[in-house]
């Protein structure tokens, strides 16, 4: 065999782990020397080759093997030592499962919600196209119908560009009557989506080429008074949601054919059902559609954005050049229709950004949240191997002494962590898995695809990840001292190397579980605070008792003054019985302040032609403001003068009043409205919280029987008692008006106003409960370091008790460490959560996020627990007997 | 380990055709990895053909029960030879008695008239 054979050979046998190489190596090496020289001489050189190939072939499979048998070893060893310590082991198990459960539930979410590409074809190829207004940088309204139609024309970078609209349709038959949000969508609409029907058919060429379904009131009297004739309804086609399907057809196969009567007098035949996946493209912020009909409204119209606009990146394209295509046309289009906003341009945004863009800041707060945790636990973890380790120095260091490497005991130190990380991450996925229904229980509804979310072999992939993470980490970290460890300094003194350096890790390891915990408890104060000011601010009305139930819409839509001069004395008429009910002490209608407006555009004001941008204007009955409890500042609000046919008034929020009169006080002044002519307000009101309640929202609202504007259905109710015994009789009272109106839900304004602030409670009670347990565990940290400090200082305190020192001496002498070991923690975590809180910027709410009074209670908080922790090992001292301190040694 | 006479040989039957062809070929007689291999391939014409990480595998797992021990080689103190210990030879046998027992009931079996 030749030299470079042997060489070869000793090469290949690295593959074995080193203690089998040592035991055989050399035996190996001696055999296969023989081998060799015996195939060569036997069958020459191709003998040598066969031996080569079979001999990688076996090492190959063999070392592997042997590699597993050392783990296989190592991780006996280990269960072996861990067993003999029952309670710290399940100490750790417990608190890596904790950790590692919270971010593996967590990421079930963030991967089910922000990075699953949608159930959609190709979804990534799926854009948004939205208005650019440079007046409100951040919103992205949907498009209006003139400049849709102009780039669907114009552009080439996209193989789809489709549009729907976003609508309320009732069922009144078969069934109770429903009100269900659905879509009127253009034509290419489901081929753009790539989707198909699950059962049934979409819609035909001709169907999205057949005039609009008119939803005028006049063309619904129309329909109505042919149907009151006894003429058939004009038919139409509807393809319905997997879940409508389910829910109110009870999935049955028979479906499509079958015909719905709709509230605006029109027929409608079932010709398919849409799958589940429909629901992940929910308009932003809203409910999923249940319904889908042909057609969108296009046309030239610059005004009102409400084509909600998809489209598919062409073949070849990417999003930049989309981008730059839009761009380019869009500026043509903006400069060729200055319309209502002359410097508008047009974006196309990743669907799955668009659809998940309200809740990514929060999810990814909330993971990085449960990662502190987890980092506060592998630190903890870290303590108490080291503790154990210093339990077992003299052992150690004897290893050391007897040839053991310091590769072996790492290696040693490396399968314990192992050994704890698997069971605990085993643990901390089951309790993922089985903690997912929960967490998604307390969910807001706001978020988006919590249906899609699933437990997959990605939560198992991330689940192994984290838990070999913490292996390394904690493995690593904790033999970092026995690197250090040198047989003579343990075995020479009872305070030998490894417990300095252990002690030296462990003190930072307390510093970094008290920083991280610090950054933890301000996030949550922030939070804390965040709720506080939203809760307690003015709302602009008193939500106390308000209950809010739909109204009925009257059979037949008003056409005409007289009729509608009906639809309002039976509003009013509802106003007055609901009025009667005992406890009632107002009632009135118009909408919820954290509801919908309607928005109005093209007002003027007297000898200027500008027109106004839209404002919020809300027709409202009597006994509106008074049931809102909203507060007058100026002026007067409606009375019963305030007929139809008087003068026509209107009441305007402060700051629409400040918008429109900036130097004066606006009331008597007049604005000219597009249906109304001159209007006269009559009196100025706070404005009102909308949406979340962080904005405040102005408007202007004329009484109902004044207006030509279609009064929003709901009525406000407020009541001096418990309001929900009044709901029968308001259903009857609201079904008596009209029979075919879906049942009114009547909801205290009160559940409105949690449900807006739902999406802060879930980050502060999941951001509460991470802070709650970094503390506990740097507390057990820092009351670790302490107590062992105590333990191994107890012949130095026996000897100054002995010398007449005092117990406040003494307690000063341990605490000093820990207010150092404080001190330190709590600056680094301060410095570290003022880059934190720079992130939560989006989430504040009435604070700043430098807010001094959540920072300092949070280090008090914080603080106060930790110096609570360290006394249990100062009082120890104190109370030690000096004589059997002095003994110890 | 060594010789560990308390321990029942049957615990660790059956043995692999691979290991117990390793221990017979010790059973006339010292052997060094190298004679192993020959000594198996030629016992069975051919037909178990070990290599060289193979046999330590093997031969690492007798030396942990104790079937074997290690020895220094006569003729070169350098390479290290093999020895089947009294414990190893039980355990050889048991495997033997356990096949002929096996082989007796199939013969019996597949005899008996249908």
């Amino acid at each position: 065999m030749s030299r470079n054979d042997a060489r070869w050979f000793r090469a290949l046998l690295r593959l074995f782990p080193s203690e089998f190489r040592g035991d055989f190596g050399r035996q190996m090496a001696d055999d296969f020397r023989d081998s060799s020289e015996d195939a060569a001489s036997r069958g020459g050189p191709r003998g040598t080759l066969r031996l080569w190939l079979r001999t990688v072939f076996d090492v190959l499979r063999r070392a592997p093997l042997e590699h597993a048998d050392v783990l296989r070893r190592d991780a006996a060893h280990a269960l072996r030592l861990l067993r003999r310590r029952p309670a710290s082991t399940a100490t750790v198990v417990a608190s890596i499962a904790i950790g590692i459960g919270l971010n593996t539930a967590l990421f079930i979410v963030v991967r089910g919600v922000l990075w699953q590409s949608l159930p959609l074809p190709d979804s990534d190829r799926l854009v948004r196209v939205v208005e650019l207004d440079p007046a409100f940088p951040h919103r992205f309204p949907h498009l209006t119908p003139g400049d849709f139609v102009d780039l669907r024309e114009q552009t080439r970078g996209f193989s789809g560009v489709a549009a729907g609209f976003a609508t309320f349709q009732t069922i009144v038959e078969p069934g109770e009557p429903e009100e269900l949000p659905g879509m009127m969508v253009s034509d290419g609409y489901f081929e753009t989506l790539g989707t198909r029907p699950v059962l049934g058919r979409t819609f035909t060429a001709e169907e999205y080429a057949a005039p609009n379904i008119d939803t005028s009131i006049s063309a619904v009297a129309g329909r109505l008074d042919q149907r009151a004739k006894g003429q058939p309804l004009a038919v139409s086609v509807v393809v319905i949601s997997h879940h409508l399907w389910q829910r109110r057809f009870l999935g049955r196969s028979d479906i499509v054919g079958h015909r719905l009567r709709l509230a605006t007098a029109l027929m409608v035949e079932i010709v398919g059902v849409m799958g589940p996946e429909m629901r992940a493209i929910a308009p932003t912020a809203g409910v999923p559609p249940e319904w889908w009909m042909p057609r969108a409204p296009l046309g030239t119209a610059r005004r009102g954005n409400i084509l909600e606009t998809v489209a598919r990146l062409a073949p070849g394209q990417s999003l930049d050049s989309a981008r730059a295509e839009l761009a380019t046309v869009g500026a043509g289009i903006a400069a060729a229709f200055p319309g209502a906003k002359p410097g508008r341009s047009f974006q196309a945004i990743p669907l799955l950004e668009m659809v998940v863009k309200d809740v990514r800041s929060q999810l990814m707060f909330l993971l990085g949240a449960a990662l502190c945790v987890l980092l506060v636990t592998c630190l903890n973890v870290v303590h108490l191997f080291l503790a154990n380790a210093a339990g077992r120095r003299v052992e150690l260091a004897t290893r050391v002494a007897l040839g053991a490497t310091r590769g072996t005991l790492i290696r040693q130190t490396l399968s314990e962590s192992a050994v704890l990380a698997g069971i605990g991450g085993a643990a901390g996925l089951l309790l993922a898995v089985w903690s997912l229904p929960l967490l998604l229980s307390i969910a807001p509804p706001g978020i988006p695809r919590l249906h899609e979310i699933r437990v997959d072999w990605w939560t198992c992939a991330f689940g192994v990840t984290t838990a070999i993470a913490v292996a390394l980490f904690c493995g690593v970290a904790a033999s970092l001292p026995l690197t250090l460890l040198m047989p003579w300094q343990a075995l020479g003194s009872a305070r030998g190397g490894i417990t300095l350096q252990g002690r030296r890790v462990r003190r930072v390891l307390a510093i970094g579980e008290i920083a991280v915990a610090l950054v933890l408890v301000v996030a949550s104060m922030l939070m804390v605070r965040t709720m506080r000011a939203l809760l307690t601010q003015d709302l602009g009305f008193d939500p106390q008792g308000v209950i809010a139930a739909a109204l009925p819409r009257p059979v037949r839509p008003p056409l005409d003054a007289a009729a509608h001069a009906l639809a309002h004395d039976q509003e009013v008429r509802v106003i007055e019985a609901v009025s009667q009910l005992p406890g009632v002490v107002a009632a009135g209608v118009g909408g919820s302040p954290l509801g919908m407006m309607t928005g109005l555009g093209g007002i003027t004001l007297p000898g200027d032609p500008r027109e106004w941008p839209t404002v919020g204007l809300t027709p409202v009955s009597m006994g509106y403001f008074e049931a809102l409890g909203v507060r007058l500042k100026e002026g007067r609000l409606f009375t019963p003068e305030d007929r139809a046919g008087a003068p026509v008034v209107a009441v305007v929020a402060e700051s629409t009043a400040r918008r429109f009169w900036p130097s004066r006080s606006a009331v008597g002044q007049t604005m000219i409205l597009p249906a109304n002519g001159p209007v006269q307000v009559v009196g100025v009101i706070a404005d009102m919280a909308e949406g979340g309640l962080e904005t405040k929202t102005g408007g202007i609202f004329i009484p109902h029987v004044q207006s030509f504007y279609i009064t929003l259905p709901r009525m406000l109710i407020r009541t001096d008692r418990d309001p929900q015994p009044l709901v029968p009789a308001i259903k009857a009272i609201v079904r008596r008006v009209n029979p075919e109106h879906p049942f009114p839900d009547v909801v205290p304004l009160q559940e409105e106003i949690d449900r807006a602030t739902a999406p802060r409670r879930f980050t502060l009670r999941l951001i509460g409960m991470f802070s709650l347990l970094g503390v506990a565990l740097a507390v057990i940290g820092i009351y670790g370091v302490l107590a062992e400090s105590v333990a191994e200082r107890v012949p130095e305190i026996g000897v100054r008790i002995a010398l007449g020192a005092r117990p406040a001496d003494v307690v000063t002498l341990i605490l000093r460490q820990g207010i150092w070991m404080l001190t330190v923690g709590l600056a680094i975590g301060l410095a570290g959560a003022f880059v934190v809180a720079r992130q939560m910027k989006a989430m504040v709410f009435g604070i700043g996020t430098l807010d001094p009074f959540s920072y300092l209670t949070a280090c008090a908080m914080l603080a106060a627990a930790a110096l609570a922790a360290c006394l249990i090992p100062a009082r120890r001292a104190v109370s030690l007997d000096p004589v059997v301190a002095l003994r110890s040694e | 380990m060594g010789d560990a006479p308390g321990r029942d040989p049957a615990a660790l039957l059956p043995l692999t055709a691979a290991l117990f062809h390793v221990l017979l070929s010790l059973a006339d007689g010292d052997k060094h990895g190298y004679a192993i291999l020959k000594e198996v391939e030629s016992r069975t014409a051919g037909e178990v053909v070990l290599s060289t990480g193979t046999l330590y595998g093997i031969i690492k797992r007798l030396l942990a029960e104790g079937l074997i021990r290690e020895v220094a080689w006569l003729s070169d103190e350098r390479r290290t030879a093999y020895r089947l210990t009294a414990f190893g030879r039980k355990v050889a046998l048991a495997e033997a008695e356990r096949l002929r027992a096996l082989v007796a009931s199939a013969k019996k079996l597949l005899q008996e008239p249908a």
